[in-house]
């Protein structure tokens, strides 16, 4: 049999095998005429070629994958025991082509067609920068990053690793963010070599271990399908025990390289460089700056990339970061504080590790879920996004560095967050009049939140910022408790009317009736058509 | 038989240098000027060329000339290093080309520490390695109000703790500033300028001004343009052959002073006629004809500009709610691994805008606050004058309450250490210093009673003694705690491997008078 069609609808994936019959000519690589996958799906082509010699440096292997004027040059990779494999997502329904490259005669000219269909119901695409500050799917659908973390999750016995995504299936959250590399010492925290070669440190790292990967993939595709974006730590600074992370530039550049074409036809992945890239004695400021440049011309998609820091922060100017994925333990205690970087990078920001819920004696593990809630609540009114963790020990340890189950009592709050979010305008929250310790975000005369943290008034002037809006201007209200979890509408609207040259007030005055307790947030909704003549966006003062 | 050739070597050049005329010694990070004749016809400004390379062993060091009207051309050059330098001019004009001359740098004197660079990654210091504890204030338009109320703000600094100023070229338009300036940098008329013909009358007024400055000791932050013209002369929107000219001017008569600091703008991003890109240029003009490498910073509106691009200095923050908080101001730092300088933070007054109606204690807390987080703020005053004279703007006298209590906490910087660095930065730990030395911790609005002897662990090994002082930043008092404080570790939630912070053996605190604007010194004794 000289081809087969293998569907696994329930990882979205087409895999193709052309030709694995050994001496096949290469001419006749059939055309896969009739073969179809979703977009933003993965096309996976699968070709016989040499199993001798190392395969993984000496075979090159490359396919472009054209639709009309439209061509995607995609890298192929080895996959063990003779298979070669090239994966592509396609950006577009309708029909495709391919046609294969390669240093060996039996890979190369291989040509064949497919066609894309309609993306499935909760396939959205893979997440964009959009609007500066904030993410959508690539379908225009906004994403509004919620993210854990599970540094080593994907190191563990199989029952571990099933309880992880059903945990997570149950959250709020919709990024993930885990290293490739194990994070530990010593045999048990590594559940496959990425390497062949003697455990511990004889690696021979122009060899990959497809085990590896094939599992990581695998882990890749569940999040995928239960709406989990993969934030991917290709290096990060916890072992020195393999050695995986202080290899030298050539087997660093393999390696990402492989990892790039292998994942990237993914289209949850993003790619997170490093995790506290400064605390890698091994790696300089330009190591940095050119492994970015690998994935970033490897990956045909252009999946997101950042870099997240320990005690200095890399330069998120530089055009190959999409966003800046910082670390930070008192941002966002305060919204004036976490909405400096927005500003400084004009990118979105993305607080990665801001302590974490639990009860570890290192002080990045002991936040209180108030504490971690209120982090949540202050980056959201900032026009950022914060991430979630947790160190109290499970059954299989710690939710931040094992998975399992999750112990906090962050997670419902952040739920309920979400849950307001998701009723909120679709361009995101950014902060009304910054700089002013206004403490609000939202969406200028439309919809606005305001957080109080850990004052506890009875009552908050009902005044607003004057950017587009006009007197006469009707809204509702209601008041949040973050923490009782309660949305309580405040009875009749509220019509403003200008008070001086920067805000408008009630225009009897009225003040919102709060419970005296902390943690309050105030929604405020603009009822009826926006002003026909707002005061616009405007220049501050000298 | 060497002095003879000396001799005859300088009879030789004084016969070429006829037409030339310089002082025969200069002290270093001083101006030496050579002043040439050459054409007055034509226009001097763009027809003419003019440089000189000055010289010392293997150091050379190229300094542009300027035209300065009636047929008159200079060149200026401060000396970096004592002793003997030569120069020879070059330029497109025989009677101006190849002139030479030697002239020798002498020490400096008292007073002079030369110019100001940065220093440990986010702080400056003089040439001579004198720290420079930065306290600016603004006086945007002081230098095109009448003479008498100029001579009246150069009395003020004098007396004043500043040892910056920030003020522009161009003349203001602005709420309380509509007047017009005595001087117009062009000849023409307004929004009608020969932009190819500078008065050198307005400039050489400008250079009085700056080297009234510098021996003051006060620093010259020259903002370049600014925003608030909008076309009322049209200095905002001259076209791009203009501007480069204007700065290309500017640096050639400005760069030797060694005050000067380079402000590309203030609010830049208010300046609409102008992009990124043309930000960027300039920059590099100024980086490029200025010899000396003086400070290059551009002051931010609603925007920031990128002040990781290389050119850029130190960060120059208009902010009007970061330095209410140490743990927001730091912030600044990490992100460009600069010097970071909020230069407008509100201004200390009583104008119905919000920019310009803090009270003297928010003002005075929020230098505390920026100071405790290792960076550093910057003073301003708008109160309401009969005569709409504001400091803010045109200078003249300073009202406010705070330039005493800022003058207060400058002895308090020049008696530290040259730095202050956060000790345990975004854990919201409000001392700044130098770990197991010194420490500066600010209390802000809160009023407690009492503090809990505690300190970030870097830096300190057990049984180091530490003596305290609280400081009132209001009633500008010191007062020496009475007890020596012995440290020890301190077990994090009982777990004695998580040890972050040292405490007093006895657990002791220090007492508190229960008001705001309390600030703690702790000193090791040695």
């Amino acid at each position: 049999m000289n081809s087969h069609l293998f569907f696994h609808p329930l990882r979205g994936i087409v895999a193709l095998f052309v030709g694995l019959a050994l001496g096949l000519p290469a001419t006749a690589a059939p055309a896969a005429t009739g073969a179809s996958v979703e977009q933003w799906g993965v096309f996976e082509l699968t070709l016989a070629g040499p199993a001798s010699g190392n395969p993984f440096t000496e075979v090159e292997l490359t396919a472009r994958f054209t639709q009309g004027a439209h061509t995607v040059p995609v890298t192929g990779f080895y996959d063990g025991d003779g298979v070669y494999k090239i994966r592509f997502m396609p950006d577009a329904t309708g029909e495709w082509h391919y046609e294969t490259a390669s240093n060996q005669a039996e890979l190369g000219g291989k040509s064949g067609s497919f066609t894309v269909t309609p993306p499935a119901k909760d396939n959205h695409g893979p997440v964009r920068v959009a609007r500066t500050f904030h993410f959508d799917y690539a379908d225009g659908t906004p994403y509004r990053e919620l993210g854990t973390t599970c540094y080593a999750w994907t190191q563990r016995p199989d029952a571990d690793e099933e309880l992880t995504l059903k945990t997570l299936a149950a959250s709020p959250f919709n990024k993930i963010r885990m290293c490739v590399f194990p994070t530990g010492r010593g045999p048990r925290s590594m559940r496959y070599p990425p390497f062949e070669g003697p455990m511990p440190r004889g690696w021979d790292k122009t060899r990959f271990n497809p085990v590896f990967f094939r599992h990581l993939e695998q882990r890749v595709g569940q999040l995928r399908d239960i709406g989990v974006e993969a934030d991917l730590i290709v290096f990060h600074p916890y072992e020195t025990y393999w050695g995986f992370n202080s290899m030298d530039a050539a087997s660093d550049d393999r390696y990402v390289r492989y990892l790039v074409a292998r994942l990237a036809a993914y289209r949850n992945v993003w790619w997170s460089l490093s995790n506290e890239y400064d605390f890698n004695r091994a790696k300089k400021e330009s190591d940095w700056d050119r492994l970015f440049q690998v994935v970033q011309a490897a990956d045909p998609y252009g999946h997101l990339r950042s870099i997240h820091n320990g005690t200095m922060i890399y330069n998120q100017t530089h055009p190959w970061v999409t966003h800046a994925s910082i670390q930070n333990g008192a941002a966002v205690l305060d919204s004036e504080r976490a909405l400096l970087y927005r500003d400084v990078y004009r990118k979105p920001i993305v607080f990665d590790e801001v302590k974490y819920e639990g009860n570890n004696a290192a002080r990045w593990g002991q936040l209180k879920p108030e504490e971690l809630v209120l982090r949540f609540w202050e980056g959201t009114i900032a026009g950022t996004y914060v991430g979630h963790s947790e160190t109290y020990r499970g059954a299989i340890g710690a939710w931040l560095s094992v998975g399992g189950e999750l112990k906090g009592e962050s997670v419902a709050r952040l739920a309920f967050l979400k849950k307001i979010l998701a009723d909120s305008p679709p361009e995101g929250i950014d902060p009304i009049d910054k700089w002013q310790d206004r403490h609000t975000g939202g969406k200028a005369g439309e919809y606005y939140l305001v957080y109080l943290g850990e004052q506890a008034p009875t009552a908050w002037p009902f005044v607003l910022y004057k950017t587009a809006l006009a007197d006469g201007l009707k809204f509702n209200v209601d008041v949040i408790d973050t923490w009782a979890m309660t949305i309580t509408p405040v009875e009749g609207p509220f019509e403003i009317k200008k008070r001086d040259n920067y805000v408008f007030a009630d225009k009897d005055g009225r003040s919102v009736s709060l419970p005296g307790k902390p943690y309050q947030a105030i929604r405020i909704r603009r009822i009826g058509p926006p002003a026909a003549n707002p005061i616009p966006e405007t220049q501050t003062e000298p | 038989m060497k002095r003879i050739l000396l001799a005859a070597v300088c009879l030789l050049l004084a016969t070429f240098c006829s037409a030339a005329s310089a002082p025969a010694t200069v002290e270093q990070w001083n101006v030496f000027e050579l002043t040439l004749e050459g054409p007055g016809s034509g226009n001097p400004f763009v027809d003419v060329t003019l440089a000189a390379k000055f010289t010392q062993g293997e150091r050379t060091v190229t300094a542009q000339g300027f035209y300065d009207g009636a047929g008159i051309y200079k060149i200026r050059f401060m000396p970096e290093t004592v002793g003997e330098w030569r120069y020879t001019t070059a330029s497109n004009r025989p009677e101006l080309d190849g002139k030479s001359g030697a002239f020798t740098a002498t020490a400096a004197t008292k007073g002079n520490h030369g110019p100001v660079r940065v220093a440990h990654t986010f702080h400056f210091a003089y040439a001579d390695g004198t720290p420079f504890h930065e306290i600016g204030t603004t006086c945007y338009a002081w230098v095109h109000q009448t003479e008498e109320l100029q001579e009246q703000t150069l009395k003020t600094l004098a007396a004043a703790p500043f040892n910056k100023v920030r003020f522009c070229i161009f003349p203001k338009y602005y709420d309380w500033n509509h007047n017009d300036p005595l001087l117009y940098p062009y000849e023409g008329a307004p929004n009608k300028w020969d932009t190819a013909r500078f008065n050198p009358e307005f400039f050489r007024h400008f250079e009085q001004r700056i080297a009234q400055l510098r021996d003051l000791g006060i620093e010259a932050d020259i903002i370049l343009f600014h925003p608030y013209d909008r076309g009322h002369w049209g200095f905002d929107r001259l076209d791009a052959a203009g501007n480069d000219r204007y700065l290309h001017y500017v640096v050639a008569r400005f760069a030797a002073y060694r005050n000067v600091w380079w402000s590309l703008a203030n609010e830049f991003d208010f300046i609409t006629n102008k992009t990124t890109a043309d930000w960027d240029r300039f920059f590099q003009i100024v980086q490029a004809d200025d010899p000396y490498g003086h400070l290059r910073s551009i002051h931010n509106g609603a925007r920031m500009y990128d002040n990781n691009k290389p050119w850029v200095t130190h960060a120059s923050i208009q902010n009007g709610s970061a330095v209410v908080d140490f743990g927001r101001a730091e912030i600044y730092r990490e992100v460009w691994g600069k010097p970071v300088v909020f230069d407008e933070v509100k201004y200390e007054g009583n104008i119905p805008q919000r920019f310009g109606s803090l009270s003297a204690e928010e003002m005075t807390a929020r230098f505390w606050e920026g100071t405790v987080a290792g960076t550093y703020v910057g003073h301003g005053e708008t109160y309401l004058d009969p005569n709409d004279v504001l400091w803010w703007s045109k200078g003249g006298v300073l009202h406010g309450q705070s330039p005493a209590r800022i003058a207060f906490l400058r002895k308090i910087m020049e008696d530290g250490p040259p730095t202050l660095e956060p000790i345990d930065k975004w854990q919201d730990n409000p001392f700044a210093g130098v770990r197991g030395r010194y420490y500066l911790g600010y209390l802000g609005r809160q009023a407690p009673t009492a503090w809990k002897f505690e300190l970030y662990k870097g830096g300190l090994t057990e049984g180091m003694k530490f003596r305290v002082e609280l400081i009132d930043t209001w009633n500008m008092t010191i007062t020496p705690v009475d007890d020596v404080f012995t440290v020890k570790k301190k077990a994090f939630l009982g777990d004695a491997a998580a040890n972050y912070a040292f405490e007093d053996k006895d657990g002791k605190s220090v007492p508190l008078p229960g008001k705001p604007y309390i600030a703690l010194r702790i000193r090791l004794v040695e």
